[in-house]
């Protein structure tokens, strides 16, 4: 099978451009082609550490430490697992498959994520993959979102500019949000606060329901005719696509899910996220195929459960329901908690307080797996760099063949 | 050599004219391998197989269990998942949901549990092949494949618009490589298409694809006669037009006509035998007659069934206007995915109920097929998992078939309109054992093109299941007694004993770099990925099988 080395994927944000050309220089600097200045930045090394691994604070290997993690894992009661949308897929397989072993607890997700999950689980969606938007589009809407700040490759890559061989006029782009850096045909200050209003309005045109005009006014904030000229160029769209950003709340979701799936009895139309940086996307697929949820599992009975607020890591932080954290991947979140916490990945050991650091290389720049991209595409990365540490995957496959090895030998 | 001796068994073997013989089978590394020649020599395990029926494993070879359609599938259902039970983690096994659409190491426990060896996924987006391959290599003990969508591909329109069969089987031989795929799938060709650009589903075979310029005979015709010029293993795996409506018997008919003798596969028939017209729903009935009779009278031809059983499941297709139909017709939660230059994707809950007179009519169209095709060989078992049932009823369908009685019973619980008007209550025919065994191993494999599944014959995969005899027949193919995959005893009595990995079975084929920069050309118009990631590198794919075309040597790697 061939194998086209040369484009590299950038993870700084939902895009996931993988049109990125990496040149190395001497020095070990990376050039990358085609990134935005973000993407710039998450190419751009941020101070390797240095530290293989860590107990205790003092510096060990990565095969000590992996014992000890080890050994404190098969003794926890109550182990939580978090941090899987820094890896890979593959990183992500034996990541599920420890908690599955140990009867923890493995999460990936924040609050807003689990509203978009809960709204896709009720009502489903109608969408596409992102070529789809660049080839067929002629009207995007960004609700509540400014993908000009938050994903500068978007419009350029997808969403606005036309070239797409079934496009036979040109692409009109609708804003809905009050504070918008992104250039639009029509921007419609939509306030947070009316998005919702907003959104029942444009199912109700779309039915052909009876509406109060100076209502309609008071609660979208907009005038009725900007409302009506809104839903009615998505109506006459031959094919639209409306993106969405990661802090709507539940309700909104599940109404613009609506919206787009009621505009399907006229034309074609999908709804489609503006993704995250990292791999989220990956990690809610890994967790659906193998334990059935998307995120916040518990698999401490022995069979997987999910309900959200009862068996998210949070949650069980919150509720001091938990004896061992492990921190997968890069992440900055803090988790304010005083019990044993292990950190396995890149960037692991800076992290102070660990019983266990265990520092990683790092996917896409360093290691090889694969990413998924908002809308389910999988996209593989290839290492440009060697680096001094070994794979989250290869960490996690062998913490897992220990922990099995632990347990079968505690039985 | 590490061997198995499976002792004085009932082996029930129709591709070595075995029915019920009682013999020995030997497994060495593997493989089936033929008795030793010393009497004394003794196996590192023997199986006393005396009063049990012993058979090659089962193969199923239209299914839906991995990728990111039956995925979505799984995150659309959590209801499902939650009412279920769940399987339990236990020292050899993962744990996982047990919904219509069960987890994916549930998937392979489930089908090792009903004595299955082999499972083919029949619909994946040649973009997800990526995804699909991640699922295989958490899918335990079965070897899998997965067939890859091409009816609505743009540049097998493109191709087939130019009057270009070289350029089409360049570009086809080129997709099957890259993606790790087993063989060829059309959903709906051309109609997926038209649809996703707003135009409504095409009706007819000479509609014309609007920007391509071709129909969907061209598309069928052409891509099955490039299936066969590239010799590929399995024919051109072809779900048509119309799925689903009253009255698309008749188009199922012409689609077979204007295949025009190349090999075809037509995918869950059942699906696609209905009289009637769309209009008038009390007209809604069964066609079963002629289209049995035109696939009985033309060997190129075969067909597995997409029986459908009374229950909730969860339906899920490439075919995104028939999504979009279920949808208006449930009004239940709906999935719609397209996928650029490649397919559409619909995914809808739905119960099947006896009381409801067109899937009493489905159940009954499903069981006609199976009793009318004259010749068991070329239909194979399938439910179409999980859209006309789960794979976990082929034991039920199995006792329908061998048992008219058990037919009757359903039957009379049937409404009126169905009951009286079907066929089955004249179709005294019951399955033998071994026409059991060819309808859910030894066809299927043939079918596919798998030279060492389905059959006991010396070289083939030592993939053995035994039952123990039972007159309650669902019984007895629920709860086989042992399974053997490759010589290991993976299930005994019940219980999973050895979890191997199984493996990803796919083609393989050298491609020109000319042919590939022309097909990169192409592709960058419309894509969202660069084309350097488009293609599934070796090692993304778990350990596997390449499986020969005709002129290709075999392979292991
Ligand atoms: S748009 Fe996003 S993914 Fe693309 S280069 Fe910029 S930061 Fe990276
Ligand atoms: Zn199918």
């Amino acid at each position: 099978m061939p194998i086209t080395a040369g484009r590299s994927v950038c993870l700084g944000c939902g895009c996931l451009c993988d049109d990125i050309e990496v040149i190395v220089d001497e020095d070990g600097i990376l050039d990358p082609r085609h990134a935005c200045d973000p993407g710039r930045i998450w190419f751009s090394h941020e101070g390797q550490p240095t530290l293989e691994a860590t107990i205790d604070g003092s510096t060990s290997t990565a095969d000590a430490a992996l014992d000890r993690a080890a050994e404190i894992l098969v003794s926890a009661q109550a182990p939580l697992i978090t941090g899987l949308c820094g890896l890979t897929i593959e990183a992500q397989r034996f990541a599920v498959a420890l908690a599955d072993t140990l009867g923890g607890v493995i999460d990936s997700s924040k609050s807003w994520d689990l509203a978009r999950q809960q709204a896709f689980a009720r009502v489903g969606i109608v969408t596409a993959s992102l070529g789809e938007v660049k080839a067929r589009a002629d009207v995007v809407v960004f609700f509540g979102v400014d993908p000009m700040v938050t994903h500068p490759r978007h419009m350029e890559r997808y969403s606005a500019v036309p070239e797409g061989r079934f496009l036979t006029r040109a692409r009109t782009v609708i804003v809905a949000r009050s504070n918008s850096k992104t250039p639009a045909d029509v921007t419609h200050r939509v306030d947070p606060c009316s998005q919702l209003a907003v959104l029942a309005t444009l199912r109700a045109i779309l039915r052909n329901a009876w509406l109060d005009r100076a209502r309609v006014e008071t609660a979208t904030g907009l005038s009725f005719e900007a409302i009506q000229g809104w839903a009615s160029t998505m109506m006459t769209a031959s094919y639209g696509a409306c993106f969405f950003g990661s802090d709507l709340p539940a309700a909104s979701i599940e109404s613009l899910l609506l919206l787009v799936r009621e505009l399907n009895e006229r034309t074609r139309f999908v709804a489609i996220g503006l993704g995250q940086a990292g791999n989220l996307a990956g990690a809610e697929s890994v967790l659906t195929w193998q334990a059935g949820y998307p995120s916040a599992i518990d698999f401490s009975s022995g069979v997987p459960h999910s309900l959200v607020g009862d068996t998210s890591v949070d949650a069980r932080l919150a509720r001091s329901e938990g004896d061992v954290l492990l921190i997968l991947g890069q992440s900055d979140q803090h988790f304010g908690t005083n019990i044993p916490t292990l950190a396995i990945g890149f960037q692991a050991t800076r992290r102070l307080g660990l019983a266990v650091g265990i520092e990683g290389a790092r996917p896409g720049i360093e290691a090889r797996g694969s990413v998924a991209r908002v809308d389910g595409v999988m996209l593989p990365l290839r290492a440009i760099q060697e680096s001094s540490y070994r794979t989250e995957e290869s960490l996690l496959r062998d913490l897992l063949g220990r922990v099995v090895e632990l347990q079968a030998r505690r039985r | 050599m590490r061997t198995l001796h499976i002792r004085g068994g009932f082996v029930v073997d129709p591709a070595n004219g075995l029915d019920g013989v009682v013999a020995d089978v030997w497994i060495g590394d593997g493989s089936i391998i033929a008795p030793p020649g010393d009497p004394g020599f003794k196996a590192d395990r023997t199986i006393d197989a005396r009063g049990y029926v012993v058979m090659p494993a089962g193969v199923d070879m239209h299914c839906h269990i991995a990728g990111s359609k039956v995925n979505a599938a799984r995150g659309l259902r959590p209801e499902q998942a939650r009412e279920s039970k769940g399987w339990s983690r236990s020292e050899l096994t993962r744990s996982g949901t047990t919904s219509t659409v069960p987890t994916s190491f549930v998937t392979g426990y489930q089908y090792a549990g009903l004595g299955y060896g082999t499972a083919v996924d029949a619909a994946i987006a040649p973009l997800g092949a990526r995804h699909a391959h991640h699922e295989f290599q958490d899918t335990p003990i079965i070897d899998k494949g997965f067939l890859a969508l091409m009816g609505n591909n743009h540049q097998v329109m493109d191709a087939i618009r130019e009057q270009n069969p070289g350029r089409l089987r360049e570009y086809m031989s080129w997709l099957l490589n890259a993606t790790g795929a087993l063989g060829v799938k059309v959903v709906n060709p051309g109609g997926v298409e038209t649809w996703k650009q707003g135009h409504g589903n095409l009706a007819t075979l000479d509609q014309q694809v609007p920007g391509f310029d071709v129909t969907p005979r061209q598309i069928m015709t052409e891509l099955a006669q490039a299936v066969d010029q590239l010799g590929l293993p399995h024919p051109m795996h072809l779900h048509g037009l119309n799925l689903g409506v009253p009255g698309n018997a008749a188009i199922c008919e012409e689609s077979m006509r204007a295949i025009d003798g190349h090999r075809t596969h037509m995918a869950h028939i059942q699906f696609h035998s209905y009289g009637g017209t769309p209009t008038d729903l009390d007209s809604f009935g069964s066609s079963v007659g002629p289209l049995v009779d035109y696939v009985n009278a033309h060997p190129n031809l075969t067909v597995d069934v997409g029986q459908i059983l009374f229950g909730e499941t969860t339906s899920m297709t490439a075919d995104g206007p028939v999504g979009q139909f279920l949808q208006r017709v449930t009004k239940r939660k709906w999935v719609s995915n397209d996928i650029e230059m490649e397919t559409g994707c619909g995914i809808v809950p739905i119960e099947y109920r006896d009381k409801n007179v067109v899937h009493a009519w489905q159940w009954a169209i499903g069981l006609e097929w199976y009793l009318r095709m004259d010749d068991p060989w070329r239909i194979a078992m399938s439910t179409d998992h999980p859209n006309g049932g789960s794979f976990l009823a082929y034991p039920q369908v199995i006792a329908l078939l061998m048992d008219r009685g058990l037919r009757r019973d359903v039957l009379a619980s049937l409404p009126e309109a169905v009951r009286t008007k079907t066929a089955l209550v004249d179709l005294p025919r019951e399955y033998s054992l071994a026409e059991i065994a060819i309808i859910t191993r030894a066809a299927p494999a043939r079918i596919l093109g798998l030279k060492h599944k389905g059959h006991l014959g010396i070289g083939a995969d030592g993939d053995v299941t035994l039952y123990a005899p039972d007159d309650d027949k669902t019984r007895m193919f629920s709860l086989p007694r042992y399974l053997i995959i490759r010589g290991d005893v993976v299930l005994d009595g019940g219980e999973l004993r050895a979890i191997p990995a199984g493996r990803t079975m796919h083609l393989a084929f050298e491609t020109d770099p000319d042919v590939v920069r022309s097909i990169e050309e192409q592709y960058h118009r419309s894509a969202s990925i660069h084309f350097s990631h488009f293609g599934v590198d070796p090692e993304e794919i778990g350990p596997g099988i390449t499986v020969p075309c005709d002129g290709q040597k075999e392979v292991q790697s």
